[in-house]
């Protein structure tokens, strides 16, 4: 089968073949993939024939999975941006405490302002996990975040 | 990025995770992996969702997940073909290229051959590259494809040769 035209574009035959469940080896897949990773044209062709194709189920668990992993990720970057935050209040805490011309009042050794931040966060955490479940299910009405 | 405008996400997942999932299948054909590369498609497009052109959600989604196919297959591809192929070189610097090689073998005449019967994707890349001595940033812009996709189709297109040429010469 010639999978590539002079041009270097894709074969109705191999459009089809690849459609149809054809006998392709792994290399010809792997050049199928790599020329419609960047060729419009023929995405194009294989998206239209594709509209022709039965589609195929995917198993039933596969959306949750998709939650699940969304949810896990955006809560892994959420937590590096608090953790780079964290380590920035913690260089100008130990900045103020140490140095001696600034004199910070306190009674007992309690630092309410930072303490409390320091307290809110796991709080804020849970409202922006709340607002990423909100984008899932498409709710509109997004509170405390940034949306514009 | 205004979140508010976004239709739901959920929405997208349900109108086509069929296409994708059939994309994935088609190309690398075990349906455990197209379910795992189909969620991996899902992930990367909700990322960047903010790079989908309005109204081309079917072909952005069937690019993201022939990418990720791709990445699939390639990997695949290159654990095992690649390794063999570095043993059989022998080892230390400097190692004469595959060129080079051919042409003690056979002459410039023979190669030249090679070369143009070499087939598609690989002929045209080959053809600029060694032929017309274009370095791969010219020969991408020529052929209109990507830098990365070049190299690549260079060193596997001189491998080709490689047998080609070995196939001939040693019969």
């Amino acid at each position: 089968m010639n999978a590539f035209d002079k041009h270097g574009h894709l074969t109705e035959e191999a459009l089809r073949v690849l459609t149809d469940g054809g006998p392709l080896t792994e290399l010809e897949r792997l050049e199928l993939a790599e020329h419609l990773s960047y060729c419009d044209g023929c995405l194009e062709r294989y998206a239209t024939l594709l509209a022709e194709t039965p589609l195929m189920e995917p198993p039933p668990r596969c959306k949750e999975n998709i939650r699940r992993r969304i949810r896990r990720r955006a809560a892994g970057l959420l937590l590096n941006r608090c953790t780079a935050a964290a380590a920035a209040v913690a260089v100008v805490v130990t900045a103020v405490w140490t140095a001696p011309a600034v004199s910070v009042p306190h009674s007992g050794g309690e630092r309410p302002v930072i303490g409390e931040v320091l307290r809110s966060w796991p709080e804020r955490l849970d409202r922006r996990l709340e607002q990423i479940t909100g984008l899932w299910a498409g709710r509109d009405n997004i509170q405390g975040g940034h949306t514009s | 990025m205004d979140r508010r405008r976004e239709p739901s996400f959920e929405r997208l997942v349900d109108q086509y995770q069929r296409l994708v999932y059939t994309v994935c299948y088609q190309m690398v054909r075990d349906v455990q992996t197209a379910e795992d590369l189909t969620q991996e498609t899902f992930l990367s497009a909700y990322l960047h969702l903010a790079d989908c052109p309005a109204g081309y959600e079917r072909q952005w989604l069937a690019r993201i997940a022939v990418n990720k196919a791709k990445d699939y297959l390639l990997s695949a591809y290159s654990r095992r073909t690649v390794l063999p192929g570095d043993e059989e070189m022998p080892p230390g610097p400097p190692e004469p290229s595959t060129e080079e090689t051919a042409l003690s073998r056979c002459g410039e005449a023979e190669l030249r051959r090679q070369i143009l019967a070499l087939r598609e994707p690989y002929g045209s890349v080959l053809r600029l590259h060694l032929l017309e001595e274009r370095t791969p940033e010219e020969t991408a812009l020529a052929l209109g494809r990507p830098m990365k996709t070049v190299h690549t189709q260079i060193a596997r297109g001189k491998r080709l040769l490689r047998e080609q040429l070995k196939g001939g010469a040693d019969p």
